[in-house]
């Protein structure tokens, strides 16, 4: 296969134009923002939403031309560097819009508009309002183009923008050194990843010569599966390449491409930093920490699917599996409000991951859409409640110390905010998967592919990959339950603050700011299953399942592990009953879950609510996330702070102290030869002017003045000649 | 014999002028010392010189002397008198030379210098006086000392007149 | 008359000349340091005299002490009047606070 003829340049079609105009736009309002923002009228912050109401109207209409219907590539010769031989290797960019681009071109501008409508109220009065808006379009334009282009360079490059204005939007309020840490702590975290995603870049590069997605996978495509790995041959300036890859090496460069995404969508063991992430703005956390970024990862997999082998794949899944379950854990016993969505984030982000591990391609996508949508309305509902505490604790003057987003300060909010209750509602049904809401499919989805993974996988024997699917199903049990105590905690009960609980609202007759209820009230409205499926109990029909399934993506054979993902498609059609099975057993765990939490927590008195604390070794252990933070400050960053204390110390200790020593006998031998030459050298000198002056002073004390003297001294000298005479 | 006496008058009046602390005192330790010298004069056929010895020593430079004496001292007070210094210095320096100039002369054997021994030492010859033979020698070989002295003279009159004016008076 | 012995005038030269030294050397007043010096003055002029015997018909000696005279006689007018210009000048004739030499 001619490898310049697959990178060959593709016309611009008007849909790949129109796509770059929806990239460029937020740029412009990042760029408008950044440099005009103060002097704007209302700070420039109509300028951040028309252009995000602009995208999202584009993206519908690109949305509408591109689904199911076509596919659109448009391709350009970026820049050419010269290769070995006096050759040109050309790289390429360009836009690919398939299905999966618009679906999260969609979602991306939606929910961003919605979070930037959103913050017009939360971020209302903020010292850096414009600011905000500015890095909210940043943001944007990074995510799109992550969306957007059509090689692996390119999206590494945005990429990193994301997670760039991801550490921007993070350490947001710079006066908060959490924030700052918080900050600090995702971007290096994040590098790790990226270290994997690099390297699993160079080495595809390596043995394909081109970043281009669509070109990657027509190689992959025409090669064969041979005794000793992958082999496939290309022409490149008209030489033939016979390329062959071990197996090994294959798993390795796939599983660099995923660690970019286990940094990017906190996977275990990276999610660290995405807890922490919470001291950003929360309109900030549903937008890039729980809706668009962090799904970039399972996106980049999607992206990829290709170029993972079997063993990669297996990895994945366990990694998502291990994920969901830490996150589910972790999320149990939190208290802060905003902290139990990000653990719920963790686990619902291992659970696509683990989707995508298992196969389940297009069902792991689905998930990301359905998620995205109901935990962007959890965390903006979250955000109206941090904020209407934050009222009631600024009128009614209470002390510093208490925590606005501690849920063991809540309690009987249902009264006082009955929208955003209703609404929290939805989306916490969703995320629990109960029926008829969206999350209740995609995670049914997930779960029957999983299933029929074990299945498939475990053909030869080993049940092990049972332990997979189980994970799952354990995990919808303990996302009810953390969602159920979640709830009870926040809205029902008695208001557990000394002050009257009226005070939360806006006024009396209104709940919250119009302009934060209305994305609150739309995404809730989004998180019923019906938008994705017209039969609310089946995923099987769901638009979107069939949109991005592997058909629609993939030319045949041109995926590494497409023997294995035959396997589990024959398995799942076979699987009719379990399918059932498996529905009606996530519905009835998620209802068991919230009943465990309501009993659990129902009998206790709003005192002990107040005061609860974290009793048993594993309440602790789940609090402290399995002290993962502090086993890593252990391991790797007090060894390396040691280390480089350690190096600065040599520095100090041995290489100054060595100069400093090897400087004072410097100074001892200067001061030797200083003594030298002052006794000696001058000395001589010294001596050579002293000596004139004592005969000087001799000669004066001879010459006083005194004629008397005078004449005694010639007399003197008279009787010496008279003695020389006589003598000789 | 008569040598002898005025020899020692003139050792002990002059060492009692340098040892004297009284300046009037010292002034007339000279003039006797003077007197002494001018006689020994005499006795060395030295007449003219003798006489010429009294007039400008005792009658001149003495008198010049003393009128400095008054006139650079306050009489009636302790200045008169004169404090020695470098009485050791002086002392041994003198004794050296006293010795030096004793050990020449004895050593020096003048007896046995031809030029003494093959001498006229008849001064007077036929005349009483050496004055004459002055008379005539300063009229005659030492005409220019004689009239370079005079000249010398009137310089020193001049000048010693000029000098011991007291200018602010003037 | 007998005849005086050469050796014995020398040396009552040499003595007043010791003497005069001494006078010039000790004194401090610049009369007496005069006098010393009109006393070196004799013990040449004795010197001078004592000689002038063994050259009877020239009698140079003689005459030469003539002249130290004269000289010596303007040489103490001279120098009486430089003293009474220092005593004037100094308000003192002590030779030991004339020092303006060192100065």
């Amino acid at each position: 296969m001619d490898l310049p003829s697959l990178i060959a340049p593709l016309a611009g079609t008007p849909q790949t134009t129109l796509a770059l105009l929806i990239l460029l736009l937020p740029l412009l309002g990042f760029a408008a923002l950044a440099l005009f923002g103060g002097r704007l009228p209302r700070r420039g912050d109509w300028l951040g939403i028309g252009i995000g109401a602009l995208a999202f109207a584009l993206s519908l209409r690109l949305f509408a031309q591109t689904w199911n219907t076509a596919t659109f590539h448009s391709r350009t010769v970026w820049f050419s560097l010269p290769s070995l031989g006096g050759t040109v290797t050309d790289f390429t960019a360009g836009v690919l819009l398939d299905n999966l681009t618009v679906l999260m071109l969609v979602i991306v501008t939606f929910i961003s508009l919605l979070v930037q409508l959103f913050s017009v109220g939360y971020m209302h009065g903020d010292q850096g309002y414009s600011r905000y808006f500015a890095y909210l379009g940043l943001f944007t334009f990074s995510m799109l183009g992550i969306v957007l282009v059509d090689n692996l360079l390119l999206l590494f490059m945005f990429w990193e923008l994301v997670g760039f204005s991801s550490y921007l939007l993070i350490g947001f309020w710079l006066e908060r050194p959490a924030a700052i840490a918080a900050s600090k702590k995702a971007f290096l975290v994040n590098r790790v990843g990226d270290i994997g995603l690099l390297l699993g870049l160079f080495a595809f590069y390596t043995y394909f010569r081109t970043f281009d997605l669509e070109a990657l996978r027509a190689l992959i495509g025409t090669g064969e599966w041979t005794a000793e790995g992958f082999a496939l041959t290309y022409i490149v300036n008209g030489q033939t390449w016979l390329v062959e890859m071990p197996t090994l090496l294959l798993t390795f460069a796939g599983l660099g491409l995923f660690m970019g995404c286990v940094g990017k969508s906190a996977q275990f063991p990276l999610q660290v930093w995405l807890p922490d992430a919470m001291q950003g703005p929360t309109p900030v956390s549903a937008l890039i920490h729980a809706a668009t970024m962090v799904a970039a990862g399972v996106y980049l997999l999607a992206r990829c699917y290709a170029f993972f082998t079997l063993d990669a794949l297996t990895v994945i899944a366990v990694v998502g599996a291990v994920t969901a379950l830490l996150g589910a854990i972790a999320a149990l016993t939190q208290y802060d409000i905003k902290a139990v969505l990000a653990f719920s984030t963790i686990s619902q982000l291992g659970y696509m991951v683990m989707g995508m591990g298992t196969g389940a391609h297009d069902a792991s996508l689905f998930h990301l859409t359905t998620h995205a949508f109901f935990k962007a309305a959890l965390f903006l509902n979250a955000g109206i409640i941090i904020h209407a505490m934050h009222r009631g604790l600024h009128h009614t003057h209470q002390p510093h110390d208490v925590d606005a987003q501690d849920i063991r300060n809540m309690g009987g909010l249902r009264k006082v905010l009955p929208l955003t209750f209703y609404t929290y509602l939805l989306a916490a049904a969703a995320l629990v998967g109960l029926p008829l809401f969206s999350g209740f499919l995609s995670k049914d989805a997930i779960l029957s592919g999983s299933w029929a993974w074990a299945q498939a996988m475990s053909a030869g024997g080993n049940f092990l990959f049972y332990i997979v699917p189980l994970i799952g199903f354990l995990v919808v049990l303990l996302t009810a339950f953390y969602m159920g105590r979640h709830l009870w905690f926040m809205f029902f009960g008695a208001f557990r603050l000394p002050f009257d609980v009226r005070e939360l609202r806006v006024s009396a007759g209104q709940e919250v700011e119009r302009v934060m209820a209305l994305p609150v009230v739309l995404l809730g409205v989004l998180s019923l299953g019906v938008f994705f499926s017209l039969n609310p109990f089946s995923f099987s029909s769901s638009w979107v399942m069939q949109g991005i399934s592997l058909e629609q993506q993939t030319t045949e054979g041109a995926l590494l592990a497409e023997k294995l993902l035959q396997a589990v498609a024959a398995q799942d059609e076979a699987n009719q009953t379990a399918h059932i099975i498996i529905g009606v057993l996530s519905a009835v765990l998620g209802v068991a879950g919230i009943g465990l939490a309501v009993a659990k927590y129902k009998s206790r008195t709003p005192e002990a609510l107040r005061q609860e604390q974290p009793q048993t070794a594993f309440e602790k252990l789940s609090f402290q996330h399995f002290y993962l933070d502090r086993l890593y400050l252990k391991i790797f960053v007090q060894p390396t702070q040691l280390l480089s204390r350690g190096l600065y110390r040599l520095d100090k200790r041995v290489i100054d102290y060595s100069l400093n020593y090897g400087s004072k006998w410097l100074v001892v031998l200067a001061k030797f030869i200083g003594g030298f030459d002052r006794v000696i050298v001058d000395g001589a000198v010294w001596l050579v002017a002293v000596l004139p002056r004592l005969f000087g002073r001799v000669g004066r004390g001879l010459q006083n003045g005194k004629v008397q003297s005078y004449y005694a001294y010639s007399l003197f000298g008279f009787i010496l000649i008279i003695l020389y005479i006589l003598m000789f | 014999m008569l040598f002898y006496i005025f020899a020692l008058l003139a050792v002990l009046s002059g060492a009692y002028m340098v040892l004297t602390r009284n300046l009037l005192y010292a002034g007339f330790a000279l003039l006797v010392t003077l007197l002494s010298v001018a006689g020994i004069y005499v006795l060395l056929f030295a007449d003219f010189v003798a006489v010429t010895q009294l007039m400008i020593y005792v009658g001149g430079v003495l008198v010049l002397i003393l009128f400095g004496i008054m006139l650079s001292s306050r009489v009636h007070d302790q200045s008169v008198l004169s404090e020695s210094v470098n009485k050791v210095w002086g002392t041994v320096i003198t004794f050296l030379i006293l010795v030096g100039l004793s050990h020449t002369i004895l050593h020096a054997n003048l007896s046995a210098l031809p030029w003494l021994q093959a001498a006229d030492t008849n001064v007077l010859g036929a005349q009483k006086s050496t004055v004459q033979t002055i008379g005539i020698k300063l009229m005659t070989d030492f005409v220019i000392p004689f009239e370079l002295a005079s000249l010398l003279l009137l310089i020193a009159l001049m000048g010693a007149a000029y000098i011991a004016t007291d200018k602010q008076n003037v | 008359m007998e005849e005086i012995p050469l050796e014995h005038i020398l040396l009552l030269s040499a003595a007043l000349f010791s003497l005069g030294v001494m006078a010039v050397i000790t004194k401090r007043h610049a009369v007496v340091v005069l006098m010393g010096i009109e006393l070196i003055f004799n013990a040449a002029n004795l010197n001078l005299v004592a000689f002038s015997r063994y050259d009877a018909t020239l009698m140079q000696g003689q005459l030469f002490s003539l002249f130290v005279m004269v000289v010596a006689a303007a040489e103490a007018a001279v120098a009486l009047a430089i003293v009474l210009r220092v005593y004037q000048y100094f308000r003192t004739a002590n030779l030991n606070q004339i020092n303006q030499l060192n100065k």
